[in-house]
């Protein structure tokens, strides 16, 4: 459901778009479309990029946020971690759990080797499982290995290199017969024939499809046949560092569980295949991203550490129509086919701004010229878009394309209340991933003897420009080239003592650099944007605090009594148990959860456990077990509620006393003034005295 | 750190596709506890995705592979059908079985892509391939330019 403001909008929409579905807006012409680009486009507008101070890219430019975290501090104490106790020995260790891992792990197995995955989310949960595109192999008659290469090189801008897109052509067919043999079914002719269609930048009809939802497809059958050839896996580990031996090559990776923040365990492996996916969720210049959840350059920064060479890092892919409306899809691509099929852009005013089969790139600067020139329509949460005109789909080529053509898109827009066929999406570039990343040979083996990588985190397949549906064709073929390569080179390696020296030397080096500032990394949970502002993980100073054992936790200060005596003084003086409240203004006081924002002063944390000794300890129930039958529940509310009347509190405050999330201060303040007998005091009087005489303590006590 | 795929595999039958036969027999051999579904329905009201799960179990006892296959390819393998079954059973694990055995043995085969592969192992585009590999960047541009588009 759109918001009143943009429906209003909606309705200007439809008035202009009978008049966009005849105009023709010209193409730009070659002059206008490099000035767009250099004025607009976010790779050439000032301030994104920066040179990297330290590693063996010394110099060369970066996106800001990636270059932050490749010259990022190691999140691991040299001093506390011990190499000695190894939890996990195998031949192959694979780090990431997306179709590249999976590809890399069920080859490096068939190749005789032991393999372990480790993944930092679940299993399963990655980017190819929401990958809706398609597959590209060259294998119909009409078309060839030469020209898939050709519309390769040139989608990449001719930077690819080209042994890896030689690899990929050449296996994209055995891949698909691969994919097949593990049960991936594929949209098809009754006789066979496979359904392709025109993809991007493709000059063929060579895209293979699964009902728009090829990635899901291909990935549970992977996960399921991981599982079935019983290699193991670790779910939630994510790696925080590689490990080496003291002959210079890759020996093994520091893994942490990520559920409890705390548990290191150290696995060593002859080889280590990188498949961690990219880094969309790094959000340059603050774009919302297509990219997983999970993206956030953990590969890149790991692999930098131990000296391996990155490439192209400068060259980032923006998607030119990301959603951002309805929030809970926000960054999520919307298919290039919608384009294809006739829907054209409108801005606030419902005027065409582009002719809407632009390239990629040109569309993203122009809709990025529209916002900041004021013609953007605004989201409730503040984000600015453009409408993306999708009726006109329906009135073009009749009613129903849009369900046939886009079924799962409309399905998802159905599940918020958005129907595509009547209405526009409100589009906004997204941040696709950067194009760059760990340069890998034909075989996937980087410049570090036995570190190899596969997938996103590898630069160079795709040059400056990634097609969409090369991404899963390349994620699988390196995906099992360097799984294949990984475990035979295991067979020939022999480790030497593990060690951490080249983590020492890298911090050495940040400190003759003048960066230990940086923050650390990898980060491993990505920042979130909300309101227009960028949240900060909090991460890292959780887990280094766990990993640092000389660093101790502050422990979270009594509350000062000065601060609430006057408030405290009430609380104790009605007639109602005080415990509940006694225990809000502990800790830090109030936390949102109890939704009392009326106390300015009072924020906390400290909740109800449910214990019930408050309930055994208050006397007025004690006197008659009989109100314990009225409810089961142990909490101070039942206490206040249930098992006690109005004005049916007896003013002992044993509750508050009894309850242990009230603060030692509080208790004390309890004790030495508000308790009637005044125990302590009564205490020390009975000591001194020779002869104590109890109703004379008490008369004294009583008059002060 | 425990291997935590054991946790998973608490309702998955373990199996070599590549011994299997695409039968309802075959399907019930590895999930017996198939028959104990009482029918109540829950599955279907927790899919995540709208799938009408009880639908394609009813198909997978009727042992027609094809339509459960067929009915149940929007699966996102989340599970919920499984946490909420009574009878204990993992409907999604039995989609993705009855799919696998689909996928390999009932679809016809692509003659097109047998032929390709075929040919690629006989080395027919190396010389092509080695041509562009080393072809100039001006040459490869003018080559991009003017390649045929199919419509």
């Amino acid at each position: 459901m759109y918001p009143s403001e943009l429906k209003e909008s909606i309705g200007r929409i439809e008035i202009t778009r009978e008049k966009r579905l005849k105009e023709d807006y010209p193409r730009l012409t070659e002059k206008d479309q490099s000035a767009l680009m250099r004025q607009y486009h976010p790779n050439f507008v000032d301030g994104g990029m920066r040179k990297i101070l330290v590693g063996p890219n010394k110099g060369d430019h970066a996106p800001d946020e990636l270059a932050e975290l490749l010259e990022g501090n190691s999140p691991v104490d040299l001093d506390t971690v011990d190499l000695e106790v190894v939890n996990y020995d195998v031949d192959v260790l694979v780090l990431g759990g997306g179709a590249d891992g999976a590809a890399a792990a069920l080859s490096a197995q068939e190749n005789g080797a032991k393999v372990l995955l480790a993944t930092k989310l679940r299993f399963i949960d990655s980017d190819t499982m929401e990958f809706q595109g398609g597959i590209q192999a060259a294998d119909k008659p009409n078309d060839s290995l030469a020209i898939h290469y050709l519309d390769t090189m040139g989608g990449g801008g001719f930077e690819n290199i080209p042994d890896l897109v030689e690899g990929m052509v050449r296996d994209a067919p055995s891949i698909i017969q691969w994919l097949e043999s593990l049960g991936c079914t594929f949209d098809k002719e009754p006789d066979g024939t496979m359904h392709t269609e025109a993809g991007e930048g493709t000059s063929r009809k060579r895209v293979h499809t699964a009902r728009h939802r090829l990635g899901s497809e291909v990935m549970r059958n992977l996960c399921d046949e991981v599982y079935n050839r019983g290699i193991p896996v670790l779910e939630h580990s994510p790696a925080l560092e590689l490990m080496m031996d003291d002959k210079g090559q890759v020996a093994g990776a520091i893994l942490i569980n990520l559920e409890t923040k705390k548990e290191v365990s150290l696995v060593r492996a002859k080889t280590i295949v990188l498949a961690t996916g990219g880094d969309g969720q790094l959000h340059y210049q603050g774009f919302p991203s297509t990219d997983h959840c999970g993206a956030t350059a953990d590969g890149l920064v790991m692999a930098y550490r131990v000296g391996a060479n990155l490439l192209l890092l400068d060259a980032v892919q923006y998607h030119p129509h990301g959603v951002i409306y309805p929030e809970q899809m926000i960054g999520q691509p919307i298919d290039e086919k919608v384009r294809r099929l006739g829907a054209k852009f409108a801005n606030v005013k419902g005027e065409q701004f582009i002719y809407h089969l632009e390239p990629q790139d040109l569309v993203t600067s122009a809709i990025i010229r529209e916002c900041e020139n004021g013609y953007a329509l605004k989201t409730p949460k503040g984000l600015q878009g453009i409408w993306l005109d999708t009726p006109m789909i329906e009135q073009l080529r009749g009613p129903g394309t849009i369900q046939r053509e886009l079924p799962v898109m409309y399905n998802e827009f159905i599940t918020f209340g958005v129907d595509i066929t009547k209405e526009p999406i409100l589009v906004y570039p997204s941040l696709y991933h950067c194009n760059g990343g760990i340069k890998i040979d034909a075989q996937g083996a980087t410049s570090i003897p036995n570190l190899y990588a596969a997938g996103k985190v590898c630069g160079g397949v795709h040059g400056r420009h990634t097609l969409r549906d090369n991404i899963l064709l390349d994620a699988l073929v390196y995906g099992r080239r360097a799984g294949k390569a990984a475990a035979l080179r295991a067979g020939k390696t022999k480790l030497g003592k593990l060690t951490l020296e080249h983590v020492r030397r890298w911090q050495d080096g940040l400190k003759k650099a003048r960066l230990e500032k940086r923050p650390i990394s990898p980060k491993l949970v990505p920042d979130y944007a909300e309101h227009g502002k960028l949240m900060r993980a909090d991460w890292h100073r959780l887990y280094r605090f766990e990993l640092r054992k000389e660093e101790k936790q502050p422990r979270i200060q009594p509350v000062d009594i000065k601060e609430i005596e006057p408030i405290l003084n009430k609380i104790l003086e009605s007639k109602t148990p005080p415990v509940a409240r006694a225990r809000l203004l502990s800790g830090r006081g109030l936390s949102v959860d109890h939704k009392l924002d009326v106390m300015e002063n009072i924020i906390g944390t400290k909740t109800c456990l449910g214990c019930g000794n408050c309930i055994d300890a208050c006397p007025v129930v004690g006197r008659e077990p009989g109100r314990r039958k009225r409810t089961e529940e142990r909490s101070s509310m039942v206490l206040e509620t249930i098992l006690l009347g109005p004005e049916e509190c007896d003013r002992c405050n044993s509750c508050v006393l009894a309850c242990p999330q009230v603060d030692v201060s509080i208790k004390q303040y309890v004790v030495n003034w508000r308790v009637v007998e005044v125990m302590p005091w009564l205490d020390s009087r009975i000591s001194e005295a020779k002869e104590p005489d109890l109703y004379l303590f008490v008369e004294e006590a009583l008059s002060k | 750190m425990v291997v935590e795929s054991a946790k998973i595999l608490e309702k998955k039958t373990i199996y070599n596709l590549e011994e299997l036969t695409p039968s309802g027999e075959q399907v019930l051999h590895l999930y017996p506890d198939l028959v104990k579904c009482q029918g109540c329905n829950t599955c279907t009201m927790s899919c995540s995705q709208d799938l009408k799960v009880i639908d394609y179990m009813s198909s997978v006892l009727y042992g027609k592979i094809a339509e459960v296959a067929d009915k149940s390819f929007g699966c996102m393998m989340c599970s919920l059908c499984a946490d909420r079954c009574p009878a204990g059973l993992a409907p999604y694990h039995i989609a993705l079985l009855c799919r696998r055995l689909y996928g390999r043995y009932l679809v016809p085969r692509s003659q097109h892509l047998v032929n390709r592969v075929a040919e690629i192992k006989e080395g027919k585009f190396d010389a092509e391939l080695s041509e562009l590999k080393k072809m100039k960047e001006s040459e490869l541009r003018r080559r991009y330019s003017e390649r045929d588009i199919e419509r």
